[in-house]
């Protein structure tokens, strides 16, 4: 069953079954939100596969949102569900205002999709790549010139405008794909694993370029592999595995909520060493006192144990798919 | 700025593309060269055929029985056959091709729809059919300073050939957009061409076979071969009455499906191109319409 109607936005892990019972008039029944995104509980199936598990979603306006999960983990299949090329098979979503499903025209208008692979055509330069998109945008022709030379100057390739799009490298390219998915200006920006077989130097340019695109005020979602790389750029997260939402929110709210509260290692001076779990700093204090004072171990070291968003992809992930 | 000049500003996005990248393909050259070195071969051989064939004529009776005539609709006869050859390996590859290159999802994302993107891929295949009849039009020219041929005839042979050209463009860009790969694509489109123009004839050999065993010995209807490019293209540029005399390939065509065999008369009554025409733009249709629906966005299923 497919259902484009979309109940008011509650927290993640509020909902638990699709309401099918509310009411064909969206509008009235959605809550003033600054969610540019709003997925709830998108389930996609492939006879008896299920790509996509009771997704739900709230992608706040003007964030950076990443999501984490392995290879085939339905990554690729919410991007193309909000990118309005896949219907979902229960659910229902919001991109910009616009159901992407009954409104995918309205979506488009204000939404920019970069695919994980990004096609170039032969015998075409950049500049002209540039421009063939913005006419499939219905930009206005007058327009083109500023655009395009803003848009090379934005992603680094204004020096390329002349030169044949097949024969940029690959991190050209994904930027050149990154100005495409800009021609029409859009408020969102949908990028599936854009960072994907780029050297280092290259993801680095590439990442401080979606910063600078969060200054100038757009949202952006992006899945990527490189879990330091999203750490340290999103400001927001969610995990995904087997098709399933596993945690959303920030990086550190993650960590906190899911990395069961801090861990501390202590070494002692018959040379052992055991982990603790804490949940606070009078947890720690209260550790120390039990373990000095009543258990009168010789503690030679005491420190914390820092939780990186890596490591608890690790824990919280169990690599059902791969 | 004029009207016309916004008119080309305004151009299909992706019949722009097709057109500025084509232009600077070598491949649409040597294709061109191909056919006209072809087609020239075919007005060459037909011209000494002729001429062996009226060698014991008076000298200055010879132009007089229609070697014009003949060698019109010999090259004309050759250039369908080398189209039909030719507009499946160009336009079958129009979307899978952008399939293929990872380029179709980025334009389907965009403002301009499947009609669009169809439509633009289907203008870009049929300007390259009109850019090679119009590259071919002084080989039409030449039968007509021979003369036994009126001007009238050749314009209707070049336009039922483009809107054949057109019409079969279209059948492979359609079967670009349903079957996912390029080489399932070009194949299937030729099939269909077999079927069409081949597959028409067996099947009239067929009727014909059965209507003898069930003992009629009437003329079979000839109905499916309305179907078959080459009898939409005699019926407009073949001419009744010629007898066996010179007798071009379309003349006979046209002479033996729809005229009274004895007195050069118009049998069916009807504008029988153009009921041609209708047919095979009607199966056309029908594969368009199944690429339009596996074009729509959002699917249902992934590719």
């Amino acid at each position: 069953m497919t259902d484009h109607q979309l109940p008011p936005a509650p927290e993640l892990g509020e909902i638990d079954m699709f309401d099918a019972s509310v009411p064909a008039d969206l509008e009235a029944h959605l809550q003033p939100s600054d969610a540019i995104i709003q997925a709830r509980n998108l389930t996609k199936q492939y006879g008896p596969l299920t790509a996509l598990n009771d997704f739900t979603l709230d992608v706040p306006r003007g964030s950076i949102f990443g999501i984490i999960g392995p290879n085939g983990a339905g990554k690729s299949t919410a991007f193309s569900i909000l990118a309005t090329l896949l219907e979902p098979t229960v659910g229902s979503a919001r991109v910009c205002g616009a159901n992407p499903v009954t409104q995918a025209r309205e979506v488009r208008k204000k939404m920019g999709y970069m695919p994980d692979v990004m096609g170039v055509y032969e015998r075409l330069t950049v500049a002209e790549y540039l421009q063939f998109h913005a006419a499939a945008y219905k930009v206005p022709r007058n327009e083109w010139p500023e655009l395009v030379d803003g848009l090379l100057q934005l992603v680094d390739l204004d020096v390329k405008a002349t030169s044949l799009v097949d024969r940029l490298s690959r991190g050209m390219k994904q930027r050149l794909s990154l100005a495409r998915a800009m021609v029409h200006d859009p408020e969102l920006l949908i990028l599936d694993e854009p960072a994907s077989g780029l050297d280092p130097r290259a993801r680095i340019e590439f990442r401080e370029l979606l910063v600078a695109l969060q200054d100038m005020g757009k949202t952006i979602l992006i899945s990527s592999h490189i879990l330091a790389e999203l750490q340290q750029m999103c400001t927001d997260i969610a995990v995904i595995e087997a098709g399933t939402l596993l945690a959303a929110g920030t990086p550190q709210s993650i960590i906190d909520q899911l990395g069961n509260g801090r861990r501390v290692k202590v070494s002692f001076a018959d040379g052992t060493t055991e982990e603790f779990s804490i949940t606070d700093l009078a947890g720690q204090a209260e550790l120390l006192r039990r373990l000095v004072i009543e258990d009168d171990r010789e503690v030679v070291e005491f420190a914390e144990i820092s939780t990186d968003l890596e490591g608890l992809f690790l824990q919280i992930t169990q690599g059902i798919v791969q | 700025m004029s009207s016309i000049a916004a008119r080309f500003q305004n151009l299909n996005p992706v019949l722009d593309r097709e057109l500025r990248q084509r232009s600077r393909s070598a491949k649409s050259v040597v294709m061109m060269s191909f056919l006209l070195v072809l087609l020239t071969g075919v007005l060459y051989l037909v011209f000494i055929a002729t001429e062996q064939n009226n060698r014991f004529q008076d000298p200055l009776d010879r132009l007089s029985t229609g070697v014009g005539a003949t060698m019109f609709e010999w090259v004309l006869f050759a250039e369908l056959f080398l189209l039909l050859l030719i507009i499946p390996g160009v336009s079958a590859s129009a979307i899978s091709g952008e399939r293929d290159r990872q380029t179709l999802i980025p334009l389907q994302i965009t403002l301009m729809g499947r009609n669009g993107i169809f439509f633009g891929k289907v203008a870009a295949s049929s300007a390259f059919v009109l850019l090679l009849l119009v590259a071919s039009a002084p080989l039409l020219a030449v039968p007509y300073l021979l003369g036994g041929i009126s001007l009238f005839r050749i314009l209707m042979g070049f336009f039922v050939t483009l809107a054949t050209g057109v019409l079969y463009a279209t059948l492979g860009v359609a079967c670009s957009a349903f079957f996912r790969r390029t080489q399932t694509a070009t194949l299937m489109t030729y099939v269909l061409v077999v079927f069409m123009t081949v597959g028409t004839l067996v099947i009239i050999v067929i009727m014909q076979i059965l209507s003898t065993l069930n003992g009629d010995f009437d003329d079979p209807s000839v109905w499916p071969l309305y179907a078959n490019p080459f009898v939409g293209l005699a019926a407009a540029a073949g001419e009744f009455g010629r007898g066996f005399n010179n007798v071009g390939p379309f003349s006979g065509i046209k002479e033996g499906l729809f005229g009274d065999n004895f007195g050069g008369q118009d049998r069916s009554g009807r504008p029988d191109f153009l009921i041609s025409l209708g047919v095979q733009a009607t199966f056309v249709a029908f594969w368009v319409i199944l690429a339009l629906r596996k074009l729509k966005l959002p699917k249902a299923e992934v590719d």
